[in-house]
């Protein structure tokens, strides 16, 4: 895990624990927000598809893991895929575009190794919950439809919600969780 | 993790690697089986088959084929999970150790079940294309959902077990 977050070129200190967990938390209401925002919108018709590609930018450049850069190294511990032709403008006005990176920033060592393997296994739990409620609410709706009627809001929106909510904890959840538990990180000598 | 598994006198031996790959490939073969049965033959989730279930001779024969198939994985499941051994039982470090890597291997499957499941929902109806396409793609696309909710279901629970019993090399024959 690295203990610095490069947001646009600004660098923030991430070592303390409460900072991480700061961030957290700070992502998650952001989407809750977002997500509300956009039943209020369209009723999620259209813009579920974008939050689900909002996961992409968060999770490249605050929490890391399934993409290169964020706080925790790749999960695969491979480097990221590079391209010959030069870096775009945009990347480097925004301050967003990473130079080859050191062997140490994507190799995971036998403690992170470890630590990926349990924050998999503790997210492997609240996964449950939401495939199960995907599960109930399918079945409901297909198999007794009058359970349903007494929601103001359409089933449909309601199934399609909760599949995008499963689907940003999907991607999300291992990294909120390896962020959260983390001690405090020493300063370096 | 146990080597065998006994149903009264008789006492399938599970300390080679390739019989326990054998199972494992048998047990997703019957996973595959169940789930395109339960969602395809299913006239309340694939209007195509209710059209060709009018006749009669496709329900009975699928109802037959889900029964069939849901016992046969539920059999194979009490199995896999016998030989994986007790998820919450007391463990010492090395099985603790595996369980864990066989579970982050199968956390990225189930995950991109689950970003699929969400794009199937989402071409299900709730675009304004899907509307526009043709009927055949349409009706691929209605019981699309619920194949991969009930694939992901299963895989939840069949993954990170059988992940343990693919992986593990070659046990000694207990004395």
């Amino acid at each position: 895990m690295r203990a610095e977050l490069d947001l646009m070129g600004k660098r923030i200190d991430m070592a303390p624990r409460a900072r991480r967990r700061t961030l957290v938390v700070i992502l998650y209401a952001s989407l809750v927000l977002i997500m509300g925002a956009c039943w209020f919108g369209d009723r999620w018709h259209t813009s579920a598809a974008y939050l689900i590609l909002l996961t992409i930018p968060v999770n490249r450049l605050f929490l890391g893991g399934f993409y290169f850069g964020g706080l925790i190294k790749p999960f695969s511990g491979k480097p990221p895929r590079r391209n010959t032709a030069p870096p775009p403008y945009l990347f480097l006005a925004l301050r967003v575009y990473k130079a080859e990176p050191e062997e140490n920033e994507y190799r995971n060592d036998e403690r992170e190794l470890a630590q990926r393997n349990s924050a998999f296994y503790l997210a492997y739990t609240p996964i449950t919950v939401f495939i199960a409620l995907l599960w109930l609410l399918m079945n409901f709706r297909d198999h007794i439809p009058r359970l349903l009627e007494r929601f103001s809001v359409p089933v449909d929106s309601l199934l399609y919600g909760l599949a995008t909510a499963a689907a940003i904890a999907a991607v999300t959840l291992p990294q909120a969780i390896l962020l959260w538990t983390e001690p405090d990180m020493e300063e370096e000598a | 993790m146990n080597t065998e598994y006994a149903v009264g006198n008789i006492r399938i031996h599970f300390e080679t690697r390739a019989r326990r790959r054998c199972f494992v490939a048998l047990c997703f073969v019957a996973l595959a089986a169940l789930d395109l049965a339960c969602c395809l033959l299913n006239p309340k989730l694939n209007p195509s088959a209710s059209r060709i279930a009018a006749t009669g001779v496709l329900a009975a024969t699928g109802t037959w084929l889900i029964c069939g198939c849901g016992i046969l994985w539920v059999a194979l499941w009490i199995v896999l999970t016998w030989l994986a051994g007790d998820v919450r039982a007391r463990r010492d470090e090395r099985e603790i150790h595996r369980l864990e890597q066989a579970v982050s291997r199968a956390y990225p499957i189930l995950g991109y079940s689950i970003v699929a499941l969400f794009w199937a929902v989402c071409f299900g109806g709730l675009n304004p294309i899907t509307p526009l396409s043709p009927l055949a793609l349409r009706e691929f696309l209605v019981p699309l959902p619920s194949i991969l909710l009930m694939a992901t279901l299963l895989l939840y629970v069949t993954l990170p077990p059988a992940i343990l019993l693919w992986t593990e090399p070659d046990m000694e024959e207990a004395q």
